[in-house]
């Protein structure tokens, strides 16, 4: 497989954006995406995934970072996605529009809680047990437009058991934080306590052209 | 991380300076073509130079407004930096369009097409030699 000198990696972790279509999870994905002298077509033509490599702890670890291309919409983020994800980024919008115009609702927040906790089932429902998760806030820099107060979050957060952050793509605030964070504990999770899971090999397995792109390279070798 | 020590592909070569080293590696290290954005796609070596055809690079849309103006002239090959998914610093995956093909991007800025990957065809990447940045004085 990939086993040339320029190529060598040690870990390979794969990662997914779950959340509502417009929280901005694309926005995650390409940095200055929501910039308007980014000259791109990829917004429309929609990403799949990102390759993306960081280094922890001296290791040089590839990040696989998925996003569901406007499945969400259909309601389609079934187990085929959720396959060989290890960690997943649960994704909000702080300024979230469709709570606010809500006239059912006289809490703005109720409606996108609703909404949280659905992902969250679908979650623990088609992804593999263990998986790390980490639920975000995005579109924390629009302090005017922001409904959703960081301590409901937090408490959200609290409550599943998970950790928890603010971010902004579009003022680039924590959103390499979110992603280390994350790689940081499924590092530690499969690979440090490494002999206290059965079965990280699976979980190496990932590419989309069944390539393998784990084997021979991941945490097992 | 990402320096700014980077010139487009025409400048790089018409400078004198080698693209290539042995088995037609790629002799630097390769960035995203943007000024404002540089960001490191691959390393030195994590690439092989082939040639596929300039086609496939054709956006199936509509809109036209990435096209680069100076691949205007038509011809039937060009050179690629050839080489496999993990050997990518960082790179974006379109989702595949109708062709099959999965277009490349700059996962910092989103600029590209910068290459493609064929689903139906090799499983492998190509990067565009002429739409990417070279490092230079290395």
């Amino acid at each position: 497989m990939t086993t040339s000198k320029s190529a060598a990696y040690d870990y390979l972790i794969k990662l997914l954006l779950i959340g509502d279509s417009g929280v901005g999870k694309s926005c995650l994905l390409l940095r200055f995406s929501d910039d308007s002298f980014t000259p791109s077509f990829i917004t429309t033509i929609g990403i799949d995934f990102k390759i993306r490599t960081i280094e922890l702890d001296g290791k040089r670890i590839k990040l696989q970072i998925w996003d569901t291309a406007g499945q969400e919409r259909f309601r389609t983020i079934t187990t085929a996605y959720y396959r060989g994800a290890m960690g997943i980024l649960l994704v909000y919008d702080v300024t979230d529009e469709r709570s606010f115009n809500s006239i059912l609702l006289s809490h703005p927040a109720y409606l996108l809680e609703v909404n949280i906790r659905n992902w969250f089932s679908n979650i623990e429902q088609h992804a593999s047990e263990g998986v790390n998760k980490i639920l975000i806030g995005n579109k924390c820099d629009w302090l005017e437009k922001k409904v959703i107060a960081k301590e409901q979050g937090q408490l959200l957060a609290d409550e599943f058991g998970i950790k928890f952050l603010e971010t902004s793509a579009k003022a680039n605030t924590n959103v390499e934080e979110a992603f280390f964070t994350l790689a940081r504990d499924i590092k530690k999770r499969l690979i440090d306590n490494h002999s206290q899971d059965p079965q990280p090999r699976n979980r190496l397995d990932l590419d989309p052209n069944g390539q393998k792109a784990g084997q021979g390279t991941g945490c097992c070798k | 991380m990402a320096k700014n020590a980077s010139v487009p592909y025409k400048q790089f070569v018409e400078s004198g300076n080698q693209l290539v080293v042995e088995d037609k590696h790629n002799a630097v290290d390769i960035y995203c073509p943007q000024p404002y954005c540089c960001s490191l796609i691959m390393r030195a070596k994590a690439g092989q130079l082939v040639e596929r055809p300039k086609s496939k690079l054709n956006i199936a849309s509509n809109d036209t407004s990435v096209t680069d103006d100076t691949n205007a002239e038509v011809e039937a090959m060009q050179q690629y930096w050839h080489l496999s998914m993990m050997a990518f610093e960082t790179i974006a995956f379109s989702i595949p369009v109708v062709t099959g093909l999965q277009y490349l991007y700059c996962t910092e800025c989103g600029t590209g097409p910068l290459g493609y990957q064929d689903s139906a065809g090799e499983a492998e990447c190509f990067i565009a030699v002429d739409r990417v940045g070279y490092a230079t004085g290395t």
